[in-house]
């Protein structure tokens, strides 16, 4: 048997492993600054390939410091489900540099939902308090210069005859409901403009919108920019739901690993000295308790992730190791139900 | 006991010319009346060639006319004639059992000369009338046949011994470890000289196997137990788990790939069938003509997401429940055909395999070419994707080298030069550098193939590369290598390398060797019972080697090899019973101590697990199963067991005759049948001389050596002791050596402290191979046993004779013949 052309490196910013086959090139890239070492890959893995390790091997490990990840390349069959349930997307999977995820494709994972919704008409001009409380710095906001317009498009629906013309011309108008629809706010309307033998359509200058821009692969939903954001521009639903709990009777004295371990600074410290969790925004991922020198000091559950429908026995596996038996009861049942209520639907035309 | 009467002797000797091969060093007229007055000796006769019809005819003349009930020949090997005269003499109407032969060829006229040579072969035919006037008749054991057979391998030459068996009416089970039989043949390409598309020719075969109403395929499955012996194997085999039912998968693959509303598997793994260089799914079947075409789960890589259940739909093929089946098989005989594995140089990194990326092996190539391969038949370069347009092959890779195989591995010049052509053929623009030590091409249509190779204007360079480098930008492989035919240094730079590796065993071969209980060469490759006449026998009987598992072979021999295989065992199916050689243990009840102390000690000493001894009853030997090797013999503290051909007292005989005259200088060897007395024949063949003064007795195995008959021969003052075995892993008896040196080195312990000195006694190992080994040590041996000198060993051994006398007393006292059945 000709020996499997896999190769694992490390450097000081990402571990890498790769299987070259002719034709086909897995590979899968954790980063080191992104990684919480919150060890929801190393539970959720379905072949049981990743490990938490001490960060720095060769370096003396500072005590709570957060683990970073391991990965055995005999056991890894590069199938994505870390990158896919990652809150902070610190792994990627690739096939051929391309990320790929073969296991949404074929709806044997789902996706965790980020929903955040952002209205940027929403924006006070010149406010970043998202930007500033964000404690990933995943968000980004352009602000227009004072007095730049942009084009807008404005349809005369009693002209318009939905000939369609302009849709072929351009991508961002479309027919909705018998109804003609500009999709957003661009500059190329030119040519559409002036072919519309209805002269149906006309560009008029408004004041141009801010931008915000969140990557939402790394976004753990903790809701910091929804908090902080005064006029409700941004929304975000959580992806986790769970259960954390402080035992603050039980902490050493002055200890805060796990404040300095939360990626999301969910923890503070209390006036007392003591730490304390905001459940506001903890996402349940589990590094503090992986830095916190105390068994019985925090108790964190997750209880259950948001995520895109999906019918699948890995899915229900990982869901089960998240949470608990409970909760994927609970999910089972409820598809089922919803299955019901559609064969119901189906049989009553 | 028969009518003959054989408490009173009548014995014959008959000694051989052969020619001038005995008569032209030994003085046969001498040896023929100093046979005449050893005692119970009636008759002698000389003849040019005993073996000849006019020869054996003597020898029945004889026994009708004197009444001759012991029949001696005097003359070549016994491996090489026995079976010849004691067919012989049982046309006579004698037992063939009343037959011994006196080797004065191989041990004596071809390794001696001068009068020691005269000497030496009255006191051999003296050893052989001693062992005769001990001789029992032997009634031969026979066995029920099982007319059923089992093939281990479905490749090529396993898949053709169990058609050739099938269709003679034998129901056989081909037993598979893969998913799928076709073995290497499906891998490759196309197939030399005659560039046939290997799976459009073999792909019919393996239906054939799968639809033949006499065979039963059972794939994905390993042979774990074989209990019994020829014509009654018990076979167990554990069928591994595919989690797809057989019966109900259609080979449609809509679970690896998809059907029009399901998603097929997500997981995709390194298909092995590829070697690794494409990919497959973690459900999946090799390749497209698998047979049988049912698709295997690998659990080592599935995610249980379950999408294949989804898919296969309403077939419901697949069940994640299915565990370990054990399937229990009665077979009559059972083929070996386990074939080879590549050597993949990785690990020693040779030529850079593995360290650069268009260094690759040809197994690898022969999946790169092949159309159904993971590049669709397009030869392109690992680093750039690119075809390369100059490669170099380097041949014998792991073959043909000391450090790694020293074998030769037959294919590999062959395919090398059609892998050539078929590039050439593709894109004759390619320019090919063979690097060769020799180029191998025997058989039929091999030359004329090896010219075409040249006339397409493939380069052919003797040596073999010294330096390989890759270029770091261009991924190119520099070569630099001594072209022996002009004397003058090449250099290379190819875009691609190609590796010919070598063939090597497989690595289940060492487990199945212990299972089957038969052995393996040096080389790792299963072991034929012999080289030249019984190439396809394995020393088990009803055991048989086909194809690539004995040594490795090209797919023409292995399908005259599996075909041969399936007549070997036939030869047996085709029987209602079956003769065993009766020369096997017996325990004598009386004496056997187990009823009342539990002893035990033969049940764990024998190699086949032939003894059973239940508590409070005597030991049995299950003679069926027993193969002779003689080792619970030796080994029983009590004496109760005897092998019926190779009793104490006949060995004792051998001994004392040996030792009548100047025991001092001699050197008494025990040699094993298969491996040291055949080495020692090979010395005759090959005329190696040595000293005259070594006497040989020969028995079936090492491990038959009792304490007993060393103690006996330095009481008699023998000069030196040697008991010579096969080498250590390659006993014919699986572990009978290995006793015996357990044994003799307490042994060697107990006769130092009584006085012998330690070079006196000796252990050797000496394949059947080593003839000049043999010769050498003889002389070795001869000289020391001079430089102690006769004096001292005499003094030695008058200092321990009081001791051996004592330990030998009950051997002395039970002097009467054993009775035999």
């Amino acid at each position: 048997m000709s020996p499997l052309r896999q190769m694992k490196y490390e450097d000081e910013e990402k571990l890498n492993l790769e299987r070259a086959m002719y034709r086909r090139k897995h590979s899968l890239v954790a980063s080191k600054s992104l990684c919480t070492g919150c060890g929801i890959c190393e539970v959720a893995c379905p072949k049981e390939a990743i490990e938490l390790v001490p960060r720095e091997k060769e370096q003396e490990t500072r005590e709570g410091q957060p683990p970073f990840i391991d990965v055995d390349s005999e056991k890894c069959n590069f199938c994505g489900i870390c990158d896919l349930l990652c809150p902070f997307g610190a792994i990627e999977a690739t096939v051929d540099g391309e990320h790929a995820l073969s296991v949404v494709d074929s709806e044997s994972f789902p996706k965790i939902v980020r929903d955040i919704r952002i209205r940027v008409d929403r924006c006070d001009p010149g406010c970043t308090l998202c930007v500033d409380a964000c404690p990933l710095n995943i968000v980004e906001v352009r602000h227009p210069e004072p007095g730049a317009t942009r084009p807008e498009l404005v349809i005369d629906e009693k002209k318009c005859n939905l000939c369609g013309l302009c849709t072929e011309l351009s991508d961002s108008i479309e027919i909705v409901d018998n109804r003609l629809q500009s999709k957003g706010d661009y500059d190329e309307y030119d040519l559409s403009v002036e072919v519309c033998p209805q002269d149906a359509l006309s560009i008029n200058e408004v004041p141009k919108k801010p931008s915000i821009n969140v990557v939402e692969e790394r976004c753990p939903t903790c809701r910091w920019c929804e908090v902080a954001c005064p006029t409700g521009a941004i929304q975000v639903r959580k992806a986790f739901s769970g259960t954390i709990h402080v035992h603050q009777e039980k902490c050493p004295e002055g200890c805060k690993l796990c404040l300095e371990a939360c990626p999301v600074e969910a923890i503070y410290l209390r006036e007392d000295g003591k730490v304390d969790v905001d459940e506001n925004f903890c996402v349940y991922c589990g590094a503090c308790p992986k830095v916190c020198p105390e068994e019985e000091a925090l108790k964190v559950k997750m209880r259950g992730i948001l995520h895109t429908p999906v019918k699948s026995g890995a899915w229900n596996k990982a869901l089960e190791k998240l949470t608990s038996t409970t909760v994927l009861t609970q999910e089972l049942r409820a598809k089922s139900a919803a299955k019901l209520l559609e064969a119901v639907k189906n049989r009553t035309p | 006991m028969s009518g003959e009467n054989v408490n009173e002797p009548r014995i014959g000797v008959f000694v051989c010319h052969c020619g001038s091969n005995i008569a032209g060093t030994v003085d046969v007229e001498a040896v023929t009346q100093f046979a005449a007055t050893l005692p119970n000796v009636v008759y002698v006769k000389r003849n040019r060639y005993t073996c000849s019809d006019p020869g054996q005819e003597e020898i029945r003349k004889g026994i009708e006319e004197y009444k001759l009930n012991r029949v001696v020949v005097a003359a070549c090997s016994p491996r090489m004639h026995e079976p010849t005269f004691r067919r012989c003499v049982g046309e006579a109407g004698l037992n063939p059992f009343l037959f011994e032969m006196a080797n004065i060829r191989e041990h004596c006229s071809w390794v001696h000369s001068g009068p020691g040579a005269t000497e030496k072969a009255k006191e051999v035919v003296a050893m052989a009338v001693a062992k005769a006037r001990y001789l029992h008749p032997l009634k031969t054991i026979t066995v029920p046949v099982t007319r059923q057979a089992l093939v281990i391998g479905g490749g090529i030459a396993g898949m053709n011994a169990a058609l050739n068996l099938a269709d003679m009416g034998i129901k056989v089970y081909v037993v598979e470890k893969r998913p799928t039989i076709g073995g290497h043949m499906a891998q490759l390409d196309k197939t030399f000289p005659t560039l046939d598309c290997s799976i459009c020719i073999e792909g019919p075969v393996m239906v054939d196997v799968y639809r033949h109403p006499n065979i039963e395929l059972i794939s994905y499955a390993e042979v774990k137990e074989v209990a019994g012996f020829v014509g009654n194997f018990k076979v167990k085999v554990e069928k591994k788990p595919r989690y797809v039912l057989q019966d109900k998968c259609t080979g449609c693959g809509e679970c690896a790939t998809g059907g029009t509303e399901t998603p097929g598997c997500p997981i995709e793994v390194p298909n092995e069938f590829d070697m690794q260089l494409g990919p497959r799914k973690a459900i999946y079947v090799p390749f497209g003509q698998a047979v049988p075409l049912v698709y295997t789960i690998d659990r080592d890589h599935c995610i249980e997401c379950y999408k294949c259940v989804d898919a296969c739909g309403a077939r419901a093929a697949i069940d994640f429940e299915m565990k370990p089946e054990e399937i229990e098989l009665n077979v009559g005989t059972i083929i070996v055909a386990t074939g080879y594995e590549i050597y993949v140089p990785s690990e020693k990194n040779l030529f850079g395999y593995g360290q650069y990326d268009n260094v690759i092996t040809a197994l690898e190539l022969e999946r790169l070419i092949n159309a159904a391969g993971p590049t669709g038949g397009e030869v392109v370069r690992m680093s750039d994707g690119k075809m390369p347009r100059r490669v170099a092959f380097i041949q014998c890779v792991g073959s043909r080298d000391v450090n790694l195989h020293e074998y030769c591995s037959g294919f590999c010049c062959m395919y090398a030069l059609k892998n050539s052509v078929l590039m050439k053929q593709h894109h004759p623009e390619t320019e090919i550098y063979i690097f060769f030590m020799d180029i191998r091409a025997p058989f039929k249509g091999f030359e004329e193939f090896y010219r075409r190779a040249r006339e397409m204007g493939v380069t052919f360079i003797r040596g073999k590369p010294v330096e390989i480098r890759e270029d770091l930008e261009t991924k190119n492989l520099l070569l630099r290598a001594e072209d022996i035919d002009i004397g003058a240094p090449v250099e290379v730079e190819a875009e691609m390398v190609v590796l010919s590796t070598a063939a090597e065993p497989g690595p289940d071969a060492e487990k199945l060797a212990r299972t089957l209980n038969i052995t393996r060469g040096p080389d790792g490759f299963f072991l034929e019972s012999h080289p030249k006449l019984k190439p396809i026998d394995t020393a088990t009987e009803g055991i048989f080697l086909a194809g690539s598992a004995q040594a490795p072979k090209d797919i023409p021999y292995s399908v005259s090899q599996g075909t041969g295989a399936a007549a070997r065992a036939g030869r047996i199916l085709s029987r209602d019973v079956w003769d065993i050689e009766p020369i096997v243990a017996h325990v004598d009840p009386e004496k056997c101590r187990n009823p009342k102390a539990k002893c035990g000690i033969c049940v764990t000493k024998c190699p086949f697990v032939a003894i059973q001894a239940p508590p409070g009853e005597a030991a049995r030997v299950n003679e069926a199963m027993c193969h002779g090797c003689g080792t619970c013999v030796a080994d029983c503290p009590h004496d109760a067991i005897t092998q019926r051909h190779f009793t104490d007292q006949q060995i004792m005989e051998q001994v004392r005759a040996a030792l009548a005259e100047k025991p001092e200088e001699k050197i008494l060897g025990f040699l094993c049948n298969w491996c040291s007395y055949a080495g020692a024949d090979l010395a005759g063949t090959s005329r190696f001389e040595y000293p005259p003064n070594v006497r040989i007795i020969r028995v079936m195995c090492s491990g038959r050596v009792d304490k007993d008959f060393v103690s006996e021969a330095f009481r008699l003052g023998a000069g030196m002791v040697i008991v010579t075995g096969c080498h250590p892993q390659d006993c014919h008896y699986i572990s009978g050596n290995h006793r015996m040196k357990e044994r003799m080195d307490i042994h060697a312990r107990i006769l130092n402290k009584l006085g012998i000195s330690p070079e006196r006694f000796q252990i050797h190992y000496f394949s059947a191979a080593e003839g000049g080994p043999f010769s050498q040590e003889m002389k070795k041996l001869t000289q020391t046993v001079t430089d102690l000198g006769v004096e001292r060993i005499k003094a030695e051994n008058e200092k321990a004779r009081p001791i051996l006398e004592k330990m030998l007393k009950r051997k002395v006292e039970a002097a009467a013949p054993v009775e035999a059945k």
